[in-house]
Parts: structure tokens; C-alpha cells; sequence
């Protein structure tokens, strides 16, 4: 069935599996079906596809070849994680070295992350150095329970999350309304200081600043360790067009 | 100076609260939905309003090939949702039929392309296999579009056929559309008479009647909640209009907030006079925040209303189709 469009073509295998009673022959008109939408692009259609093939039922090799197309297709659709889970249920994950890097660095397994890309870039020295230094600029998760201790000291919270500029706009924000607190109860305006000073605090403190950092936490460490397996997918990409 | 500054930020503040971008100073969660059965009921089942999509879907005009020997493989793949399929197969060139009009809206409707599935549905002849299925999927497309009016006339021009009229095999389902049209158009004379058919003995049918049902008379009831009897209420007690108006946490947030006001007012009234600056700014920001908690109670019980309007009709749609995907499936 070459020539055709391919969503034609998975449609036609579709017929195959609507028409064949046979699971061997279904199994194996699903996973052409499957190939025609990964050559369509459409990666959900061929993991759904995928999905619908009884693992048990085909042989230790086969089994492997369908989880690798899942592993595939989840890469394509950007779910790292399910596609490292598929990689590794395979049992061929170290047939790919370098894709296999760059889903553990995604997970934050760096060590092993590191071992993958250091096998991909063989003897080259030149290569290896190049990985050594690239897992020496490796990200480090951020812990809420630090974010949360550290921002009850502007800006050390911003300062542990990456935004410097903000956490010294806070700082002196804060600085401002606990010292017209001060001022207030020092004068004996104890209503103005206590009251007005908690109104302004609960929003420059807790709100702008704790609640602020903890709620950015997740945000930043899904951010920098995704720009750190992008920057590992290009460096190893670029020893694939060296060869 | 800078207390100017630090009350001009409060005063930023009180107007956001006041405009209701902020739940409230203190942050306390917002309760809307939650207090009546059909909130609930909504935001357990969350079904999806379909999105119109408007861009033009081109079928071949007529074609040498025969839809009726597709038929079951093309139905078996709009069964079990293989949408990608169904639309490849619907662009083949089969000469045209009925069979072939209801199949190429199916896959519209299912791609949720309802403007032009509904112009297809209508294509096909009450009086075909298809006809049924295809009148009352094309009045949840045009319902699901808000096209109530063109909905109705359909239900209205199919009543006169067997199938529908009392005794018919499709006369409650045509019973619980034209009753959900009836919900959906706010009409309550014709919901209390279609509802009072329902016989509530059919299990395809029971649940969506029953849910109907509970919408329809919490609908047409009196007891629903006013803007000025909020407004009147934040009046008298700061925030006693967002209790009202069942946001809990917003009401409390407004009371401790216009009351710390009043204090910081009252306390620089009683030290320093009524015409010092730190009395006038710190009036002014009470003031502001009365008047802002006051309108926003109003503004909260028509936001309250809309939303469980628009929650209540997406319950409706829900069910105008879940019967339909048993009974013809």
C-alpha cells in the first residue's frame, strides 16, 4: 500500500482489522496503521492505534518493536515521561543512546542522563568534554520547603528561583510597609499600625512574596530542566551531523 | 510622602477587591456553584460545549461509488470514534444519497463542526432510516449553537410523522427534546406541559429526565437569590451581600476589611481631627471599599446568575444528547 496518501492508506489498514478475524493479522494492521499516521504526523492517532494492540499476545520482539513506536510517538507529542517509561519497558533503550539521555535528563536522572551521552559520544575527546561540561550547567531542583523558608527573607526566595530583580522589588516593598507599620504603633497610632499595617503586609508579604515564590517553584523546575535536555538534544544532535 | 504612597496602594487594592479581580484580601476560596444541587451536578459530569467551527469542510459533489457497500465499515468507525478515519472515508467520491448526507454529518458533528452538520441533518428526509436519528441530532446541533428557534421549527415540522406522535417509537425522546428546547428558550408554560409527559419508565431516557427536571424547577422557581436585596444587605453590613450571594469567604474578607478601614478612620478622626489628611485619605479608602463591596454584591449575584445559567444550559445540552448515543448507537 505505498504511493498513497497516508491517511488513506490507514484507512485501508483500518478495513484490514474491520474485515480479519485472525488477532495476528489484526495486530499487524494496526501497527501499519500505526506507521501510516506517524508518517502523517498525527502521533496521538498512532499511539491511540497502538494502544488498541494486545501486548500479550505477540511475540518478546514484537512486543519491543510496538513499545518503541509508543516511545516514539510520545517524544513527538512532547510527554517525556511516558515515552521514557515506553523506552525502558522496551528493554532497547540502550540502542539509543542518545534519545534515551535526553529523556533521563527530562526526568532529572543526570548521572545516568550523563553515562548515556558519554556512550554516544564514543572515544572522541573532544566530544566527551563537551558532555562533561554541558552535565556541569545541569539545573537543580528547587525545594518548596527552602523557597518557602528563604522568602521570609527577601530576596533570598526570588534570589533561589532565578528572578533577582523581583525579589528586590519585594524586598523594598516590604521594607516600606514594615516601616510604616513601625512608625504608626511607634507614635501610638496603634489602630493605623496594626490594622492598616496587617491589610498592607497580608498583600506585600504573604501574597506578592510567600504565596508568589511557592506557586513558582513547580513552574521553575519544569522550565530550566526542560531548557537543559533541549540544550543536550542539540549538542548530541550535532555530533549525529558531525559523522 | 511616603505614606501617600502606602495609601495609595491601598487604595489600589480596595478598587481591585471592589472590581472583583481579587477573591478577597484574604484569599479565601469562592463558593459559587456550590451551593445548589445543579452546580454540583455540573461540576461532576463537566461536559463540553462542542466549539462551531466555521471553516468550510468540502465533500466531492457526486462520485461512481457506492456509500451502501461502506455502510456497516463506516458506521463501525463513527461507533467506536475513529474520527480520523470516518472524515478520510467521508472525502471519498460517493454518489449522493441520504445514507451518504447522514454519515458526512455524523462525522461533521463529531468533529464538532455542528453549523454545517446541522445544514446536513436537515438534508435527509424525516421519512428515511435515517430520519429520526438525523432530525433530533440536527436540533442538538443547532441547540448546542443557540439556533433555538430553527431547532423548534424542525421538532414542529417532524411532529405530524408516526414515529413521533404519542404511541410512536420516538415519541418521548421527541417528548424530552422539545422540553429541553423549551428549558433552553426559558419558555415556562410549554416545560411544565412537556415535562409532565414524562413517564420516567424508559432507562435510556430516565436519567436525563430526572436531571431535567431538577433544572427545570429550580429554573422556575421563586427562590432565587436578587442583586438589590445584595446590595442592600452590603449596605447595612459590609460584605452580608457577598454571604448572600453565597461567596463566604469574599463576604468576610469585605467585613474585616471596610471595619479595619473604619477603625484606622476613627482612630486619626479622634487624634488628629476631622480635617487632617491621614483622616481624609483613610475615609476616602473606607468609603471607596463600602461603595465598591456594595456594588460588587449587586455585580456578584448577576455574575452568580450567569454563570449557573450557563452552567444549567451546557447540563441541558449534555443530556439533550446522551440519550441519543444509547438509542441509535
Amino acid at each position: 500500500m505505498k504511493g498513497y496518501d497516508p491517511l488513506e492508506r490507514a484507512l485501508q489498514w483500518e478495513k484490514e482489522v474491520y474485515g480479519s478475524g485472525d488477532p495476528s493479522s489484526v495486530h499487524s494492521a494496526l501497527r501499519s496503521k500505526a506507521a501510516c499516521y506517524e508518517e502523517a504526523s498525527c502521533f496521538e492517532d498512532a499511539l491511540l492505534t497502538l494502544d488498541r494492540i494486545r501486548l500479550y499476545l505477540l511475540s518478546p520482539e514484537e512486543q519491543s518493536e510496538v513499545l518503541l513506536s509508543k516511545a516514539r510517538c510520545c517524544f513527538k507529542t512532547g510527554d517525556a515521561g511516558a515515552a521514557l517509561g515506553y523506552l525502558e519497558e522496551s528493554g532497547r533503550a540502550d540502542d539509543f543512546p542518545d534519545i534515551y539521555s535526553v529523556l533521563l535528563a527530562s526526568s532529572w536522572r543526570f548521572s545516568e542522563s550523563r553515562e548515556k551521552a558519554l556512550v554516544f559520544a564514543g572515544e572522541d575527546e573532544i566530544r566527551r568534554e563537551a558532555v562533561v561540561n554541558i552535565f556541569k550547567k545541569a539545573p537543580r531542583p528547587r525545594k518548596e520547603g527552602t523557597a518557602t523558608f528563604l522568602s521570609f527573607f527577601p530576596p533570598a526566595g526570588q534570589i533561589y528561583l532565578g528572578d533577582p530583580l523581583r525579589g528586590i522589588g519585594t524586598m523594598l516593598l516590604n521594607a516600606g510597609v514594615a516601616g510604616f507599620t513601625v512608625v504608626e504603633l511607634v507614635n501610638g497610632n496603634w489602630i493605623t499600625g496594626i490594622l492598616g499595617g496587617g491589610v498592607l503586609l497580608n498583600e506585600t508579604f504573604f501574597k506578592a512574596n510567600l504565596q508568589h515564590n511557592l506557586s513558582r517553584v513547580e513552574e521553575v523546575n519544569s522550565d530550566s530542566v526542560k531548557e537543559f535536555a533541549y540544550s543536550l538534544r542539540e549538542l548530541l544532535e550535532s555530533f549525529g551531523k558531525q559523522d | 510622602m511616603p505614606r501617600l504612597l502606602l495609601s495609595l496602594l491601598l487604595l489600589l487594592l480596595t478598587l481591585q477587591s471592589a472590581s472583583g479581580q481579587v477573591k478577597g484580601l484574604l484569599g479565601l476560596p469562592d463558593r459559587i456553584m456550590s451551593s445548589s444541587r445543579i452546580g454540583r451536578v455540573s461540576s461532576r459530569e463537566v461536559p463540553k460545549i462542542p466549539i462551531p467551527d466555521s471553516s468550510k469542510v468540502i465533500f466531492p459533489s457526486s462520485g461512481t461509488e457506492f456509500i451502501s457497500e461502506d455502510y456497516d465499515f463506516f458506521k463501525y468507525l463513527l461507533d467506536n470514534e475513529y474520527s480520523l478515519d470516518a472524515r478520510t472515508l467521508s472525502k471519498h467520491p460517493y454518489s449522493s444519497s441520504d445514507t451518504l448526507d447522514f454519515l458526512r454529518a455524523k462525522v461533521l458533528f463529531s468533529d464538532r463542526k455542528l453549523s454545517q452538520a446541522a445544514d446536513l441533518f436537515s438534508k435527509v428526509p424525516v421519512s428515511s432510516v435515517f430520519g429520526p436519528e438525523s432530525l433530533f441530532y440536527g436540533v442538538v446541533s443547532l441547540s448546542t449553537l443557540g439556533e433555538y428557534d430553527r431547532a423548534s421549527w424542525m421538532m414542529e415540522s417532524a411532529s405530524e410523522e408516526p414515529v413521533f406522535s404519542e404511541g410512536g417509537p420516538y415519541s418521548e425522546l421527541a417528548l424530552l427534546q422539545n422540553a429541553g428546547l423549551a428549558l433552553l428558550r426559558g419558555n415556562r408554560d410549554d416545560w411544565l406541559r412537556l415535562s409532565g409527559g414524562f413517564t420516567y419508565s424508559d432507562y435510556t431516557l430516565e436519567e436525563s429526565e430526572q436531571i431535567l427536571s431538577e433544572i427545570g424547577s429550580a429554573r422556575f422557581s421563586s427562590r432565587h437569590r436578587m442583586a438589590g436585596v445584595a446590595a442592600v444587605a452590603s449596605a447595612i453590613i459590609p460584605g452580608a451581600g457577598k454571604i448572600y450571594a453565597g461567596r463566604l469567604g469574599e463576604g468576610v474578607a469585605a467585613f474585616l476589611t471596610v471595619g479595619s478601614l473604619g477603625a484606622v478612620t476613627a482612630e486619626n478622626w479622634s487624634k488628629h481631627g476631622m480635617k487632617d489628611w491621614r483622616t481624609i485619605v483613610s475615609g476616602a479608602l473606607c468609603a471607596s471599599f463600602y461603595l465598591g463591596n456594595i456594588y460588587g454584591s449587586y455585580m456578584s449575584v448577576s455574575i452568580e446568575k450567569d454563570e449557573r445559567l450557563a452552567a444549567e444550559n451546557t447540563l441541558v445540552l449534555y443530556h439533550l444528547h446522551l440519550p441519543l448515543r444509547s438509542i441509535f448507537r
